[in-house]
């Protein structure tokens, strides 16, 4: 890799968040309020087998839930970063190249 | 009399050294280009030029360890269902907060070619620099002592289970450090990086194994954790006794504090650019769905399938020897046996190497070298580091010599309030620029007096608070609002000061040119 494009690379993550990162904040609420409910449901239903969540015992079927929000989280937010990053990164050089 | 399987499983420490040692020879080569220039920033960060595949797997290296892989799958049967799901919790919000937090932690490193955590805090402090350096230093050298030292426990309580318990816990202690020791030696935080590739790979191979045979043994995954919930063992397990604030407090503050986690800080550090810190956190997500969710969802299902039923679990020197114990009773000693064996040692080593490094850095570098400035000759600071390595490793074999509780719960009540402490005035002073080093410098002081007040004198027990709240909430609390009160209250930092933290005038050079 150029030197220029390591600068490029380095100086242009921006300093301030971006726009979209602040919706993360309003995912974060909604998560609390899940985990609240979630939590209480848990520890009211405590051991029982009848009681199933996605296929599985209540506490399975919860922690699975948990596993695939996180999972589809990095899944959706990693090739947006990707795609931010790499469009600031292109106009500029775009620019400069002008 | 010492068995011949025992022994091989001795010698797999041996297998697994030598055909990782390609890797760190390789280190050690690359090494010399730059180590002449910066020992430290080299020895400790790779001088920041490692690239994404590399960095993929030192980030899965990070949760496809010992302490996830081996110990969750041992505290869900030993403490209960909820002990693992607040670590499940924990990563619903460090997933979407990663790249937000982790790519600025990476630009000023990269401009300013940082060796520790200290060095990003102090510098965007931008005063009080020996004081905060001595503080920040002694506290995560405390906190990463606690912790190197429970991931030793189910690292050689896991292989002693192997044995059949004809090898100590104590022998597999020091055999697993002199291996470890040996790569960081041969070429530091280059070595421990590479070897991470190979301990991947092989790991992976090893969960493949042991996830197929849990679920073919019982017909399926569906089936597998039915027959675990209908024991005897699991009406305990499952019952939920923490307080819904204990998990909400995991959720807001405890999985938001490990965005500055020490040991990953230094990861950031040596990404060579963007796409590294990218991937590489999807990666550490992937080790983490491997190795702290599949795994002990799978392992803990199978364990209670198979001994929830009985009067009383196996004995056992350390809980965290149940996970190997439910294989060897399973495949007894065999090839697989021996492939889930390497696969143990290769996460055995993770994390372990890459934070010994880190507690030596914190000594040599922030103390030594910048705080209190010591004149050491090129030939004197390669022994210094040396026994500072070595100092770090016997420290956190101390730890866990007498390993009395599961080692999650030392780390729910010491180490991660500590590094949460550590944490959020950092992430604070990162986005809000009216943090100042008056700021910063009372509210690590107030955080780190108040989490040892908590935490040893007022309420000695746990969660060593009256509210139910997790224990690093009141401590990390306290800094963050210490930090930003007096900030608002003495004047706002130096712009110049700002601007050079975050290379404004190049940025600015750069985007007048476009």
């Amino acid at each position: 890799m150029s030197e220029e494009r390591e600068e490029l690379e380095i100086y242009l993550v921006p300093r301030k968040p971006w726009r979209f990162e602040y919706y993360i904040f309003i995912y974060l609420i909604a998560l609390a309020v899940m985990t609240y409910y979630f939590v209480n449901e848990m520890s009211e239903i405590g051991w029982n087998p009848e009681v199933r969540f996605l296929g599985l015992p209540y506490q399975m079927g919860i922690a699975l839930l948990v596993g695939i929000i996180w999972t589809l989280s990095a899944i959706i937010l990693t090739p947006i970063y990707l795609y931010a990053m790499s469009r600031r990164i292109r106009e500029i050089k775009r620019n400069i190249r002008r | 009399m010492v068995s011949t399987w025992s022994i091989l499983v001795v010698a797999a420490a041996a297998i697994f050294f030598l055909y990782t040692l390609p890797a760190a020879i390789l280190a050690r080569t690359r090494m010399k280009r730059y180590v002449e220039k910066a020992f430290h920033y080299e020895f400790y960060i790779a001088s920041g030029t490692l690239m994404w595949v590399t960095m993929a797997f030192t980030y899965m290296a990070a949760y496809m360890e010992a302490w996830e892989f081996v110990g969750m799958p041992a505290v869900f049967v030993s403490e209960g269902f909820e002990w693992w799901f607040i670590e499940m919790l924990f990563y619903l919000t460090w997933v979407p907060l990663w790249l937000l937090v982790s790519l600025r932690i990476w630009r000023p490193s990269k401009i300013h070619r940082y060796v520790t955590p200290t060095d990003i805090i102090v510098h965007r402090a931008g005063g009080y620099e020996a004081p905060l350096r001595i503080i920040l230093a002694i506290i995560i050298f405390y906190a990463t002592i606690l912790y190197i030292g429970m991931i030793y426990i189910p690292t050689a309580g896991v292989l002693t289970a192997v044995t059949g318990g004809e090898i100590s816990y104590h022998t597999f202690l020091i055999i697993i450090t002199i291996m470890l020791l040996a790569n960081i030696f041969i070429g530091g935080f280059r070595a421990v990086a590479y070897t991470d590739v190979i301990a991947g790979v092989t790991f992976l191979i090893a969960f493949g194994v042991m996830i197929y045979f849990a679920v073919a043994h019982y017909g399926g995954l569906g089936q597998l954790i039915d027959t675990a919930y209908n024991t005897e063992l699991a009406k305990k397990v499952f019952t939920i006794t923490l307080p819904p604030q204990y998990f909400l407090t995991m959720l807001l503050l405890y999985g938001p504090s490990w965005l500055f986690i020490p040991h990953l800080i230094t990861k950031i550090y040596a990404a060579k650019d963007y796409k590294s810190v990218v991937l590489g956190g999807l990666f550490s997500k992937i080790g983490f769905l491997v190795g702290a969710f599949l795994s002990p969802i799978m392992i803990a299902s199978a364990f209670l399938a198979q001994y929830g039923n009985l009067p009383e679990l196996p004995s056992a020197t350390v809980v965290e020897e149940y996970p190997a114990r439910l294989f060897f009773d399973w495949l007894g000693p065999s090839i697989l046996m021996y492939i889930i064996v390497l696969g143990l040692i290769a996460i055995s080593r993770t994390t372990i190497d890459a934070m010994i490094l880190l507690g030596a850095s914190l000594i040599d570098w922030d103390i030594l070298q910048k705080a209190l400035k010591l004149k050491i000759s090129p030939r004197a600071r390669g022994w210094i580091t040396t026994g500072l390595i070595l100092l770090t490793a016997a420290l956190a074999i101390l730890v866990a010599l007498n390993p009395e509780h599961p080692m999650v719960i030392i780390g729910y009540e010491f180490t991660w309030p500590a590094y949460a402490v550590i944490a959020f005035p950092a992430m604070i002073a990162l986005f809000i620029d009216r943090v100042n080093k008056y700021g910063l410098f009372w509210g690590y002081l107030t955080g780190f007096a108040s989490l040892i007040l908590f935490t040893y004198v007022i309420w000695p027990e746990a969660p060593h608070n009256p509210f139910g709240v997790w224990e690093g909430t009141l401590p990390s609390a306290v800094a963050s609002i210490v930090t930003l009160i007096v900030s608002y209250l003495t004047p706002p930092p130096p712009k110049e000061h700002l601007e050079e933290f975050w290379g404004i005038k190049k940025e600015l050079e750069i985007i007048q040119k476009a």
